[in-house]
């Protein structure tokens, strides 16, 4: 944090000290008012964007500080997009009186509070006792540490949203009717289920219904070791899983202070730019099937499985990532392999020109996708992150704004779209994998020489010199090298917004909490706003532009 | 960078229906009488061949004799995620009894990693479809017979 | 998987009487309309099935139908949670005769890594299997002999016999 900004908000906070941690800085704050200082902070401090709202159970916690007696604490995260820097405001609480909500300041607040209700049993005010994630007759709070499995049914009807709410004004004429899109659906790929209620043609009022692929995930990192958790990153999300894990590898580093080898760096970023183009092309593909245009979508299909065919030559499977181990990669590149990487990238730049002619400037294209806007005070409202947000105009990319490995030292540019529609999400998606072309080949061409994995006792199975003995092993089994007591918060640019990691570990071999800040999440809120006015058709396309994934949404 | 103003306009109907048949017109033939052939694997006659880093079936490395290398040590069992190996036996000599459950394995690799004696790998046979009357869990013989066969 | 597997000898199979029962069974075969539910890696390889390279369309196979009233085969990815088991239920009630089912994926035959609260465990004793694919995911190549052995199952009309236990792990 710059020392400026740092003065100011000492000066401001005073008698609460502001603490400067690596991301930022963070507040330790246990008065009732803290609706009051989140709008302070907005409005003259300039954090503008509520990345992610949290909560974690004290109980049992070994290493504890003396200034906890409570049970609960809720951590709330900001970011400042001029000076790119976080904090944190840490909030102590019992749990039986309700917190001061502050869906009114931060009109994002609101799916994470209800999240914060299903899975942990804190009230906040003027709730509702909805279920986010959970069945609507589940019983019990999953993730606190005393949580019981008892039997809960599964046979239940769907919730009908419609019926409670107070009566919105009818409309005179015309019919008045509920459409039910389910979650068996080409478009909202398995995990949604929304409702509308349509005036003829035109949506009146909308709900999305989420959590049909929900696996606990989180409470399953409590279980497992450490390196078990990268198998258990793979699964947020479908099209990019190197993204995934890596986001996760990238936060483990940090809290063990682990420095990686160049050679590691460099490779990460081949891989991590080649997934980046399977996802923009999937999404690409979805948005012309649901606007009817089929051709489009084979022939990313086609282009995928080259990508397919890079991936499986060097770690050793088509999709899944299984190359990422804490301290860098577990296997170098096979003979041959960059020969053959040139060749795929040269026909992926030829097709991409035929996509290019066919659809950029068509007016049937256009007149399909100059829908669902979203201005850039909209976008920023709700926290919006990745491409769409810079279709909106704003100009922030994590490569640039803070930047990791080696995207310093590489040459390549941000591409900015002008009005929101999907038209321009669908513009900027396109030159960016041209510009992920760019990257690759100017890493290829200067790959520095060395080992790909750092020489740590963590990662001595991996090293091909050293005897296999059995105390290595048992080591590696039962994870002997245990990282400090600390929080960190780590995140990086994933193909759809910023994937962030929240850990707190309490010394021992497997982690006390695991926070995943997902950005299809945070996307979905926004077209509760966007969507009422708007026919049925046009609703189809701009959800699917917005790509989201159901890994990430559901966790 | 901002995205150009051209590409914000549409384009005339007539440009538009001569660039498309045009560039689709290119593609046939390039296809036809250029020297690409056609992309389609056709299955069950043709085949392809993965390369040796594919994550297949886990499987036993056997000795001349036909025995395993293992040594009852136990580590593939606990670090296995979803708990899909069996094991019974005294450390140091052959196990009595090693099974593998294949409707819980999910091909990760780290019983390879962790083994010290190289006793089992990751093999190349990913064809695992059965009906549903097939037994999925292999124990000690099954699992060595299929471990020879590539 | 294993070569010495022969389907007479685990459930009950019956030739064809006469020509049009061959024709039947012929055609039943060559025109299956499948539909998905659920979501993960494995839903990802069947949706790539449909592209250029393992050219699904030459097996009969038209694309995937939305609709269950429509469809004949019933494919289920990724893991079977509490939340979606009444939808599947649905799903599959609303199918008309004759059907078939695929469980494709780890997850979905044994719940691979989430085991724990969210998940249904008993699935199998509402819907029955006809054929299980693991891997995860598993390889385009596995899905299609997946297919070819559905299509060996209607045509020789197999069926279970009624003192063989269904052995599942």
């Amino acid at each position: 944090m710059s020392l400026s900004l740092l003065n100011k908000l000492g000066k401001y906070l005073s008698p609460i000290i502001v603490e400067e941690i690596e991301e930022g800085g963070e507040i330790y704050f246990d008065k009732n008012e803290i609706s009051l200082l989140l709008s302070h902070l907005k409005s003259e401090f300039e954090f503008l964007v509520l990345l992610d709202i949290c909560a974690e159970d004290l109980l049992g916690k070994k290493n504890a500080e003396e200034r906890q007696s409570h049970r609960y604490e809720i951590v709330y995260h900001l970011l400042n997009l001029e000076e790119h820097t976080r904090l944190r405001v840490r909030l102590p609480t019992d749990g039986v009186e309700p917190i001061l909500s502050v869906r009114e300041v931060f009109l994002n607040g609101d799916w994470y509070e209800q999240e914060i209700w299903d899975m942990y049993g804190i009230k906040f005010s003027d709730q509702s006792d909805l279920r986010v994630l959970n069945h609507q007759s589940f019983i019990g709070f999953p993730l606190r540490k005393d949580f019981i499995n008892e039997s809960n049914g599964s046979t239940q009807e769907p919730y009908d949203f419609f019926d409670e709410q107070e009566s919105v004004q009818v409309v005179e004429r015309g019919l008045r009717s509920i459409v039910n899109i389910g979650p068996v659906h080409p478009i909202t790929r398995g995990s949604v289920r929304s409702i509308f209620e349509l005036d003829g043609e035109k949506i009146v009022r909308n709900k999305f219904e989420i959590g049909y692929t929900h696996k606990a995930i989180e409470k399953i990192f409590e279980e497992k070791t450490w390196t078990t958790g990268i198998l258990l990153a793979e699964q947020l999300s479908d099209q990019s899983p190197f993204l995934s894990s890596l986001a996760y590898v990238n936060a483990v580093e940090k809290l063990y202070d682990l420095e990686i080898p160049d050679r590691a760096m460099a490779l990460r970023m081949v891989f991590s730019e080649l997934s980046r183009i399977v996802d923009h092309l999937n999404c690409i593909g979805e948005l012309s099937l649901s606007s009817g245009n089929e051709t489009i979508l084979f022939k990313c299909l086609d282009l995928r499985e080259r990508i397919y065919e890079l991936f499986e030559k060097a770690t050793g499977s088509r999709t899944k990532a299984n190359i990422n181990i804490i301290g860098g990669l577990s296997l170098d590149l096979p003979i041959g392999w960059i020969a053959d990487c040139i060749i795929h990238i040269d026909y992926i730049e030829d097709n991409l020109l035929m996509l290019d002619k066919l659809l950029t400037r068509s007016k049937v294209w256009m007149a399909r996708t100059n829908v669902c806007k979203i201005t850039s005070h909209m976008a920023l409202e709700y926290g919006l992150s990745g491409p769409s947000l810079r279709a909106s105009g704003i100009n922030y990319d994590l490569r640039k704004a803070s930047p990791y490995y080696f995207y310093n030292d590489v040459d390549f540019e941000i591409p900015l779209g002008v009005n929101g529609h999907c038209y321009d999400r669908y513009l900027v998606r396109i030159e960016e994998i041209r510009q992920s072309l760019k990257i690759i080949v100017q890493v290829l061409d200067n790959l520095p020489f060395g080992d790909c994995v750092a020489t740590h006792p963590l990662t001595e199975l991996f090293h091909a010199k050293s005897p296999q003995q059995f105390s290595t092993a048992e080591d590696f089994v039962k994870n002997k090298i245990t990282p400090p007591s600390k929080r960190i918060y780590s995140s990086i640019e994933a193909a759809n917004g910023e994937l962030g990691f929240y850990l707190i570990s309490d010394g021992s071999s497997k982690p006390w909490r695991v926070k995943v800040r997902a950005p299809s999440f945070t996307h979905i809120q926004v077209l509760a706003q966007v969507l009422p006015g708007l026919i049925l058709d046009d609703a189809l396309v701009g959800f699917s532009s917005l790509n989201i994934t159901p890994g990430e949404l559901d966790r | 960078m901002i995205l150009k103003k051209y590409l914000y306009s549409p384009r005339n109907m007539f440009t538009g229906v001569i660039s498309s048949s045009l560039t689709i017109v290119k593609s046939l033939i390039r296809r036809k009488y250029g020297f690409e052939k056609s992309i389609t694997l056709n299955y069950p006659i043709e085949q392809y061949h993965y390369s040796d880093r594919l994550m297949g079936m886990p499987e036993l490395v056997l000795n001349e004799k036909g025995k395993s290398l293992c040594t009852s040590c136990d580590l593939c069992v606990q670090i296995c995620p979803t708990k899909c190996l069996e094991l019974k036996g005294e450390v140091g000599k052959e196990p009595k009894l090693f099974s593998l459950s294949l409707s819980d394995c999910i091909f990760c690799g780290h019983c390879e990693v962790v083994c010290p004696d190289k006793a089992i790998t990751m093999g190349n046979n990913h064809m695992l479809t059965g009906h549903k009357e097939e037994v999925l869990r292999l124990d000690f013989s099954e699992w060595k017979k299929l471990s020879s066969r590539q | 998987m294993r070569n010495d597997f022969i389907l007479d000898e685990y459930c009950l199979t019956t030739k064809a009487s006469n020509f049009m029962e061959w024709v039947k069974r012929w055609a039943q075969s060559r025109s299956l309309w499948p539909i998905l539910v659920g979501s993960g890696s494995s839903a990802n390889e069947f949706y790539s099935l449909f592209g250029s390279r393992y050219d699904i369309e030459r097996l009969g196979i038209d694309g995937i139908k939305y609709s269950p009233a429509q469809a004949d085969l019933l494919v289920i990815a990724g893991p079977v949670t509490k939340k979606i088991f009444p939808i599947l239920k649905n799903v599959y009630d609303q199918m008309t005769e004759p059907k078939w089912v695929i469980a494709l994926g780890s997850e979905a035959i044994g719940g691979g890594l989430f085991q724990n609260h969210t998940l249904m465990d008993n699935w199998n004793e509402f819907i029955p299997v006809d054929v299980n694919i693991p891997g995860s995911p598993p390889s385009p190549e596995s899905i299609i002999q997946g297919i070819l052995f559905i299509r060996e199952r209607i045509e020789k009309n197999a069926k279970p016999k009624s003192d063989i236990k269904e052995v599942r792990y």
